[in-house]
């Protein structure tokens, strides 16, 4: 954070009280001050030369389906309505019933030059400009096949919560640009995904390194600002008079380290109520940009707005952005569920891409696109009724990436003929996680926290990097 | 042939490399090194040989792998580039890879000797003639051998340990008590040994709020503090002691000390997971934990009730609440998962929580392989896991006790009756649509009409939809109301006299929504109950790969025998359904077990302390930070027993002493600087931030609205009202909006009652840095983060807390002056300056004259709110209404809107106080 940026009037007789009358501008309280700010989160050097500094995670809660959006599978069609026998009886609780294959309702295009296929309604991902950056991974395979702990898995490293989530680990190994912004930054959708907040949890880091959950609309931030019939000068005044308070008790206690630092907060507070909704204002960005992002579209409007602020964010130094998109958990009615879910993504996600490139911020940003697991081929009657949608899936999932150092249009792994289980460049999520840390100059092995008794990092026991992932 | 050492110069001695001949340098030194470091990745499993380098013989090092050949040159360290990679100075081969594997330095150094000259490498035969000649040895400069019941390999069962990093496991010293005060004895005299001093006393005020923090988590009041002063004058500890059994006398002396166990239990009033169930009546065993801190119940008896209560009085109803211990982890089955799985879970975290609860052994590290660290071969995880294998999640018949808080039920029963009678009718109105519909379509057909069940098996095409007549939007909200209308009339469970409870048997699934004992009567759930489970070694920690077979057992490393061991088998434990826990508390209690007994002691320390004398009180083993005073936790640990196992006693004890009683300033800083940085010494009194329950209750107590009533149902106080509203995914569809009780009294308990639900934090708590309840928490962390600012100065909730104690101040002072005198006294227990008294009052004139012109906005509560969802069979967004009952007659807090501009004036002075250091910090 930059000195310049604190009220001056204010600022003067704190330092008094915080130094001494004696105390100037010179050099000494400077570099006190300075040295009082070295926090948890100032900006820290990457172990290693990093590809990315950033991280945009677009989260599809409920699982996507591989098959119908980034994994074509014509065999499946020959199958629809087929007997499915399920070979694996240990794989989940849904195993019973009589089962059948379900063929992709969808129609498949090649996008690009690099001619990666993709659904037919993903219309603006598939621009040439757009999928020619998309690296798409298909062999990744997750462990659970419930949501939560899914999510936690994909989130956390570990299925049952309670560890940090991988943007915790991010901000504790680089810290963040911005002192004045959160620097790991959540948005769910209209509704927390299961397993709620453990999914952005510090776990046993340090408090600083938590996820902050960001309202796209109303505050921004819980109880940032005060209630209205206190106005900011108000709250000044208050604050004026509370400093005077600690500043005396201060002197009293002169060797207790942390009243210094929780005196500054309160300054930070107070100019974090300025600065973040000037951050998250859309007031300067254009009507095209808006028009791009999706935001005059109702399917659109809510994933484009965070799609926007994550971008907006990232420019100004906030490390790590995650949104959740939710409803993607179709075991029914999949031709119109799952088309509504891409199409109220596609837009954003392709506009977020573009947006990122033209401002020469693609290469430093990595854009990760997942869901915590995929989906079977096959489904099973529910309710009575021949239910055309698909179960969990932990064996095989498509996910993608664009940015930060990824290989630009390519497609990487590869499942079994009906998509039913990754069979090429196999990897577990911790490997993507690995990878991601790779991509930021962070090594999983040394980004370590004791605890509990014994180093703990993000991938649990160490994992590899996903060569193939990178450029 | 390597000579023995002494025992008593261990530590003195340099490593002698030349004691030992080339062969048993490597079988005794590197071997294990390479076995424990490099084998898993390099030869062990033949299919998966990373970088094609295979380190299982000393020709595999000679031919080197896929980037380097030159791995290993006998004779020739420095030309072996093996050196520089396990240094990690090779910057593009660091190997082991991971921080946690990484070789110390006297491992590189034994790497590089053995190298130096000529890399020997005797048979496997000559090896094992070596390690048999090495095992006469109890102890060398390696250290010792532990007896356990065996590793996986015998490399591992025959490591050596150094033996400071057994401390944990070894008996207590036989300490006698010293000539004064233990406490000060012990510690005075690591101080001395630094040349520092120990702070003087802290002034009796400052000692007598942070006696009332430490034991009732509550600030004093000021005309407490009065008497107090009073009580201490003359004789200071004679008085002293007099409140500090005041204190331990008072009922909020078990709330407060329960929060500290519940921490370490995990205690939270839900499941947590995809549905995030009700742990209907969890609050039964958060009160007997208050019961039993209260009643100084002894420890090795709170142990036993909590492990085996039911084994051990099976007709006593509190027995099953106090076993509600091994339902206290976040847990659920449901027909997503496999059957086996969730069973699995279930039991890896009950054995690795009973390890981490009352033995600081986290259990998990030996759950796929022999503990890395400590004596603790995975074989005795197993055993651990198998005296629990019988044991199932259970909620079981228990009469409610006289002692238990009902007061709260008829109440609550009304707004769950409310709600559920919402969702039915609700629910119910959907199903008549789309029944009405179906009529229709079987009536066009000129068919009979079949009600749902009778339809369901008919092929698709010869019934209607299964959706019939409803719109996208009805069949999300028939979803909704279906899963409404079953989640509040399972809370209906709160009524009923039952405890979440464990029955033994074997195992019969059952959904964790429904987890009822099995029935007898059916014969398929008697064969299942009566079929034992064989448990095995699980390989890697598969479910899917049992290894060798296993018997219920205690930990070997501890060398002390069960009552149902026997020659062959001394930590056997009984094979039976029954038993097996009653058996293992009686071992976990046993009078020799000093691994439970240092564990209590040494937590009770780091609550008054602020940390522990082992630094770490949920892991003892080599990895944990070792005790700062071991005669000193030895000594209170032997008197601890000695005492009948009475935490008050212990409590006592520590708060008498000097150590405990001094300022947290130190006259002389200089020596404890370089010496002791961090005061582990304790020369001083560590000041420490108020939790967040303390900083709420204590407002509570400031604003004179706290309810001090005792247990009972979860207290559902106001939280952040757009978290309490804001959707909330659980399995089909959206959790109930959380909703605070209707008047002032309910909500306002001490936050120990407040409903726990693990998928929702009351953001209050969680910024100031309450733990989550999936994790055993040993410490709470503490540091300022901004969003605590936010809480504390703009909330809705710290408004009304400074409106609220605005207003009692002028029942009690009609003089702005003597208000801000009392609102002083009431937060600090003290007088304001006269400098305090000018900066406040003319502070108060200004505030006025702004409120003068501020007209505030009422707050408005919703009676119901809209919610949308994404529905997952449309991809669509729909919307349904939730009933929003409380608020329909709601008792707010004190507004804003409804106070003068004086008493809002008022309000910014006790919210400056609120803010303020010398409030949220305890010296």
């Amino acid at each position: 954070m930059s000195i310049c940026s604190r009220p001056l009037s204010t600022d003067i007789t704190r330092r008094n009280f915080l130094y001494g009358t004696g105390a100037s501008l010179g050099s000494v309280a400077l570099s006190s001050l300075l040295a009082a700010e070295e926090g948890p989160l100032v900006p820290k050097k990457p172990m290693h030369p990093a590809k990315a500094k950033a991280v945009i995670m677009l989260f599809m809660e409920g699982g996507p389906s591989q098959v119908d959006t980034f994994d074509p599978k014509p065999k499946l069609k020959d199958l629809h309505l087929k007997d499915f026998v399920r070979k694996d009886k240990t794989a989940s609780g849904m195993t019973n019933g009589e089962r059948f294959y379900v063929g992709s309702p969808y129609e498949f295009i090649r996008a690009g030059r690099s001619g990666i296929p993709m659904c037919e309604h993903f219309r603006h991902l598939s621009a040439a400009d757009v999928a020619d950056e998309l690296c798409v991974y298909r062999g990744c395979q997750a462990e659970s096949v419930n949501h939560p702990t899914a999510l936690y898995h994909m989130n956390t490293g570990n299925r049952f919560g309670g560890d940090p989530a991988i943007g915790s680990w991010v901000t504790y190994g680089l810290g963040s640009e911005n002192q004045n912004m959160p620097g790991y930054v959540v948005m769910t959708e209209l509704a927390q995904p299961q397993g709620g907040s453990g999914n952005w949890s510090n776990g046993y880091l340090p408090a600083y390194y938590q996820g902050t959950t960001l309202r796209s609309e109303g505050s921004p931030i819980l109880d940032l600002s005060p209630p209205k019939w206190k106005s900011r000068e108000h709250q000044r005044t208050n604050l004026d008079v509370l400093n005077k308070l600690n500043n005396a008790h201060l002197k009293d206690h002169p060797d207790h380290d942390a009243l210094a630092a929780r005196i500054e907060n309160y300054e930070l507070a107070y100019r974090m109520q300025m600065t973040v909704p000037d951050t998250l204002s859309l007031a300067t960005e254009s009507d095209a940009t808006k028009e791009a992002y999706g935001l005059n579209e109702k399917d659109t409007e809510s994933f484009g707005r965070k799609c926007l602020l994550a971008r907006r964010m990232i420019e100004q130094g906030t490390r790590f952005v995650q949104i959740f998109a939710g409803g993607w958990d179709s075991h029914d009615f999949l031709e119109r569920a799952h088309k509504k879910r891409i199409q109220s993504v596609d837009k954003p996600i392709a506009a977020l891409i573009r947006d990122l490139k033209q401002r020469g911020m693609l290469d430093e940003t990595l854009v990760v696109f997942t869901g915590e697991f995929g989906r079977t081929p096959d489904n099973t009657k529910r309710g009575g009724e021949t239910a055309l949608g698909r179960d969990h899936n932990n064996k095989a999932m498509s996910m993608f990436f664009a940015g930060g150092g990824t290989k630009a249009g390519h497609v990487v792994g590869e499942t079994d003929e009906i998509g039913a289980e990754a069979v090429d460049v196999v990897h577990p999520i911790r490997d993507v996680h690995v990878t991601m840390l790779d991509l930021l100059g962070l090594d999983d092995s040394k980004l370590t926290y004791f605890h509990g008794g014994r180093s703990k990092q993000l991938s649990q026991f160490g994992g590899e990097v996903i060569k193939q992932l990178k450029a | 042939m390597r000579r023995l050492l002494p025992f008593f110069s261990v530590l003195a001695l340099p490593t002698l490399a030349e004691a030992y001949t080339p062969e048993e340098f490597f079988t005794l030194k590197v071997k294990p090194i390479f076995s424990e470091k490099c084998f898993a990745c390099h030869g062990e499993k033949e299919d998966k040989i990373k970088g094609e380098l295979n380190l299982m013989s000393r020709e595999g090092f000679l031919a080197g792998g896929e980037s380097r050949k030159d791995i290993l040159v006998p004779g020739h360290p420095e030309k072996s580039s093996l050196l520089p990679i396990i240094k990690w100075e090779d910057p593009d081969c660091e190997m082991p890879e991971k921080e946690n594997d990484r070789l110390t330095p006297e491992q590189i150094a034994d790497v590089e000797y053995w190298i130096k000259k000529g890399a020997v490498w005797p048979s496997e035969e000559e090896q094992i003639k070596i390690r048999e000649a090495d095992q006469l040895s109890e102890e060398t400069e390696d250290g010792i051998i532990v007896k356990t019941s065996g590793g996986t390999k015998d490399e591992w069962t025959y490591r050596r340990y150094k033996k400071s990093d057994l401390w944990a496991y070894l008996p207590l010293q036989k300490i006698t008590k010293p000539e004064g005060h233990p406490v000060d004895h012990f510690v005075k005299a690591k101080l001395e040994k630094i040349g520092a001093i120990p702070a003087p006393k802290a002034d009796p005020r400052t000692l007598l709020r942070r006696l009332s923090f430490t034991l009732t988590g509550l600030p004093p009041k000021p005309n407490e503090m009065a008497r107090w002063l009073k009580t201490v004058e003359g004789d200071f500890e004679a008085g002293f002691e007099k409140i500090i059994d005041e204190l331990l006398a008072s009922p909020h002396y078990g709330e407060r000390w329960a929060q500290h166990w519940l921490d370490v239990v995990r205690y939270a009033d839900t499941a947590g997971f995809s549905n995030d169930f009700e742990l209907s009546n969890a609050w039964r065993y958060r009160d007997y934990v208050i019961r039993s801190l209260n009643a100084d119940k002894p420890y090795n008896q709170f142990v036993m009730e909590q492990l085996a209560g039911d084994e051990m009085n099976p007709n006593d109803p509190e027995m099953k609440v106090a076993t509600g211990f091994l339902r206290m982890g976040p847990w659920e089955h449901t027909a997503m998962l496999a059957k086996e799985v969730s069973r699995q879970q279930y039991l890896d975290d009950v054995v690795d929580n009973v390890g981490q609860v009352f033995l600081a052994n986290p259990m998990s590290c030996c759950k796929c392989h022999d503990h890395k660290f400590d004596p603790i071969p995975t074989r005795d995880y197993y055993r651990l896991y198998a005296a629990f294998s019988t044991t199932q999640p259970t909620e079981m018949a228990a009469e409610f006790l006289p002692e238990e808080n009902r007061s709260a039920f008829p109440k609550n029963r009304e707004h769950v009756v409310r709600l559920r009678d919402f969702a039915v009718s609700e629910r119910d109105r959907l199903y008549k649509k789309r029944e009405d519909a179906a009529r229709e379509w079987y009536a066009k057909r000129n068919l009979p009409y079949k009600n749902l069940k009778a339809r369901n098996k008919d092929p698709d095409g010869s019934k209607p939809a299964r959706f019939e007549g409803l719109t996208t939007e009805d069949e999300g909200q028939l979803k909704v109301r279906e899963q409404d209308a079953w989640i509040w009339n399972r809370r209906l469970e709160r009524f009923q006299a039952l405890a979440q409870s464990v029955h033994n048997g074997g195992f019969y699934v059952r959904p964790s929504k429904h987890l009822r004992p099995p029935n007898l009567k059916n014969p398929r759930q008697k064969a299942k109950h009566e079929k034992l489970p064989d448990d095995h070694i699980l390989s890697g920690g598969s479910v899917h790969s049992p290894t060798e077979k296993v018997t219920p057992g205690v930990l070997s490393v501890m060398g002390i025998p069960t009552e149902s061991g026997t020659a062959e088998d001394p930590y056997a434990l009984p094979t039976g359904a029954e038993g097996r826990r009653l058996q293992l508390a009686k071992w976990m209690t046993h009078e020799k077990n000093s691994l439970t007994q240092r564990v209590i002691v040494n937590r009770i320390w780091k609550y008054h302390f602020g940390s522990g004398l082992a630094k770490n009180p949920n892991n003892f083993g080599g990895t944990g930070k070792k005790p700062t005073h071991p005669k000193l936790l030895d000594y209170l640990t032997g008197n601890f027993v000695k005492e009948g196992w009475s935490m008050k006693k212990l409590h006592k004890l520590i708060l008498t002493s000097e150590t405990w009683q001094q300022a947290t300033s130190h006259p002389d800083k200089s020596i404890l600087e370089q010496k002791d940085p961090n005061n582990e010494l304790l020369a001083y009194f560590k000041p420490r931030r108020l939790t967040a329950e303390e900083l709420r209750d204590s407002l509570l107590v400031f604003t004179g609205e706290l309810n001090p009533e005792l247990g009972g149902l979860p207290a559902r106080p106001e939280i952040n009202r757009e978290v309490a509203l804001s959707p909330r995914m659980i399995q089909f569809s959206l959790a109930p909006a959380y909703q605070p009780n209707r008047t002032p009294a309910e909500r306002n308990r001490r936050s120990l009652y407040a409903y726990r639900i693990r998928g929702l934090v009351d953001p209050m708590m969680e910024v100031f840095n309450k733990p989550g309840a999936d994790k055993s928490c040993e410490e709470r962390d503490a540091p300022s983060v901004t969003p605590q600012v936010f809480t504390l100065l703009n909330s809705e909730l710290i408004t009304n807390r400074s409106l609220a104690m605005a207003i009692a101040l002028e029942k009690h002072a009609s003089d702005r002056d003597e208000q801000i005198r009392r609102a002083f006294h009431t937060v600090f227990t003290r007088q304001p300056s006269e400098e305090e008294l000018k900066t406040l009052s003319g502070h108060y004139d200004k505030m006025l004259a702004y409120h003068r012109e501020v007209k505030p906005e009422p707050v408005t509560y919703p009676k119901e709110i809209v919610r949308s969802l994404v529905e997952e069979f449309s991809g669509e967004p729909f919307q349904y209404i939730e009933l929003l009952d409380i608020y329909h007659d709601y008792q707010p807090d004190p507004q804003a809107k409804d106070q003068t501009p004086e008493t809002r004036a008022l309000a910014d002075i006790t919210l400056i106080l609120f803010n303020t250091n010398e409030l949220i910090y305890v010296y």
